[in-house]
């Protein structure tokens, strides 16, 4: 398998860091980490990283994930394509959700499995480089679709008219993209 | 009834009054006739008179005890409607009423109490739902006693004792038996859950290291490829500790003593929190006064506890205020009903409105390293005293925190 060129870890807890190391360790060239929130922006502005993994809370005794989304706001408007895992403890799933809305692309149960994280980072640096490579075929086509559907206000016959397919055509298309 | 025999007793005694009054004129007569002469025909008659009389007194006592009353007056009337309009009020409420005579028998129950009596109870232990333990703690509780009981079919109840006595009626203990199952339900789940979102978010963040570098030492370790396991062995082996001493906080918290009490000096008291506290934050550049404003020389508590209670209020004062410039901690004890409260007064940096009650959950802690249990320790202490512990946001800054011992006098 090949290597990845560089992750960031976003997290209060040293030990963190540590076992994230050593797990990613056969995977990742280069692995960074800041244990503060703060200092997020320089980081991601200064490097191109595959990944980001960041936690959720960063004060003792904080559970409502507000720094740890403050902080995914922050990272999309300096790299828009890097994909960004969140990393929450159990019990806060519906911050989980919150957060996919929110554009992270994934996020991992804390005390993950080394598998679970291996699989985790490299589906979440694929999706960075797919986004860093411009659009896919299949991204392409959906953006197509989605753009003609709102030029014929969502006109389905007159859709499939100016894409120059068949009405059965687009439906499959629309139902594949989920559009 | 019993308002109308007393107006019906001032008749009595004045009709018998006149009737022993002449009985008495008729004696003296009596005397004086057999003195002077023997005209015994005539005492004889007299004799007879007077014993008529004395039989006539007689009869009008045992008549009134028996009789029962015709007329009542206005008064008495309007007085039987206030008896009925309490009795009725007693019996509109939902809240199980029982008042014992000294040994035990119940003298009366509300319709709730009838209703959870279920049959004519004699006692408190002949009432169905209350067999076994039950009815034996609800007797041994002091006056002034409260304690939340749990029945032999689920139900919880909250048992409170108190004592009133009636004019020539001795003194009776008032037990009432109030169901709290759905408000406790709904208090218990919720602290339920506040709790277990702390336990698990402790729990999961310590073991998130342990699991990872466990797994990858092993694939290390397979590999055969030298490797410095030290580091990983020193995290795994500290955050093992660390979720090992998370537990035995929970036991502290979970076996806490039941509070001795005697009574406590409370001028020696304060003394003693400052020789503990005092000078430590003092030299911290911390100020730290203590004041008794309180007529009240002792309260009943268990000083060990209560000394817990108070240290762990005054430590939080002092983590709030570490680093302010004019950092004050003030301590005092105010009378309160019949006890006292403690209150510690900081103006430190406060806690949010919207975590007032989340300060109190077991194992929660907004400092790096907090045990958490601190504050849950200090409320229990109150609880057991019959007291509480209140978090309130000072209007300008810091927080006071009112230690409430509970009222006085009331237990054994």
């Amino acid at each position: 398998m090949d290597c990845l060129a560089a992750i960031l870890i976003v997290d209060d807890k040293p030990d963190v860091h540590q076992a994230i190391r050593l797990a990613l360790e056969p995977h990742v060239a280069r692995i960074d980490s800041t244990l503060s929130p703060d200092e997020v922006d320089t980081m991601v502005g200064a490097a191109r990283y595959d990944c980001v993994l960041l936690d959720m809370n960063f004060a003792a005794g904080e559970r409502s994930g507000r720094e740890g989304l403050d902080a995914l706001a922050r990272i999309r408007a300096i790299d828009p394509e890097v994909a960004i895992l969140f990393m929450t403890a159990f019990g806060a799933v519906s911050l989980a959700v919150e957060s996919l809305k929110r554009g992270a692309d994934d996020f991992l149960l804390k005390p993950w499995r080394n598998d679970a994280l291996v699989a985790a980072v490299r589906a979440a640096a694929a999706r960075t480089a797919a986004a860093r490579q411009g659009a896919t075929l299949d991204g392409m086509e959906r953006l197509a679709i989605d753009r003609a559907l709102d030029r014929n206000d969502g006109n389905i016959a007159r859709t499939a008219a100016s894409l120059g397919v068949s009405r059965p055509a687009l439906y499959r298309r629309m139902a594949k993209h989920g559009l | 009834m019993a308002f109308s025999a007393l107006g019906r007793r001032a008749v009595l005694v004045s009709a018998a009054g006149w009737r022993l009054l002449f009985a008495v004129i008729l004696a003296g007569l009596l005397f004086r006739l057999l003195a002077t002469t023997p005209y015994f025909a005539t005492a004889l008659v007299v004799a007879a008179a007077i014993g008529l009389l004395l039989i006539d007194v007689i009869g009008l006592a045992g008549r009134s005890r028996d009789a029962v009353v015709p007329a009542a007056n206005a008064e008495s009337r309007a007085r039987a409607q206030q008896l009925e309009l309490a009795l009725g009020l007693l019996d509109a409420v939902t809240i199980a009423l029982f008042v014992l005579a000294p040994d035990g028998r119940i003298n009366f129950a509300n319709r709730a109490g009838r209703l959870l009596a279920g049959r004519e109870a004699g006692g408190l232990q002949d009432v169905d739902c209350l067999q076994g333990e039950a009815a034996a703690e609800i007797l041994a509780l002091p006056v002034g006693g409260r304690q939340l009981l749990t029945l032999g079919d689920g139900r919880s109840i909250l048992v409170w004792v108190g004592a009133f006595s009636t004019p020539g009626g001795g003194p009776q203990r008032l037990v009432s038996l109030q169901a709290v199952a759905g408000e406790l339900d709904a208090v218990q789940v919720g602290a339920w859950h506040a709790m277990t979102r702390v336990l698990a978010h402790e729990m999961m963040n310590s073991l998130t290291p342990i699991v990872s570098l466990s797994e990858s030492l092993m694939r290390l370790a397979g590999t055969g490829t030298p490797v410095d396991a030290s580091a990983a062995l020193e995290t795994i082996a500290r955050q093992s500790r660390h979720l090992m001493s998370f537990v035995e906080r929970y036991r502290i918290i979970a076996d806490l003593p039941a509070p001795d009490l005697a009574p406590i000096d409370l001028a020696a008291f304060l003394g003693d929190i400052d020789a503990l506290a005092g000078a430590d934050l003092r030299a911290r550049g911390i100020g730290f006064s203590t004041l008794l404003q309180t007529d009240a020389e002792t309260v009943e508590a268990d000083a060990d506890l209560l000394r817990q209670a108070v240290m762990n209020l005054v430590r939080n004062a002092a983590e709030a205020v570490a680093g302010k410039d004019d950092a004050e901690i003030r301590l005092a004890c105010v009378a309160d009903g019949g006890g006292v409260r403690f209150e510690v007064a900081d103006n430190g940096i406060g806690v949010a409105a919207d975590r007032l009650e989340e300060i109190f959950v077991p194992f929660f802690t907004t400092r790096e390293g907090g045990a958490g249990i601190g504050l849950t320790l200090a409320r229990q202490v109150a609880l057991a005293h019959g007291g509480q512990l209140l978090a309130h946001r000072n209007p300008v800054s810091g927080m006071t925190f009112v230690l409430a011992t509970g009222a006085q006098g009331q237990r054994p």
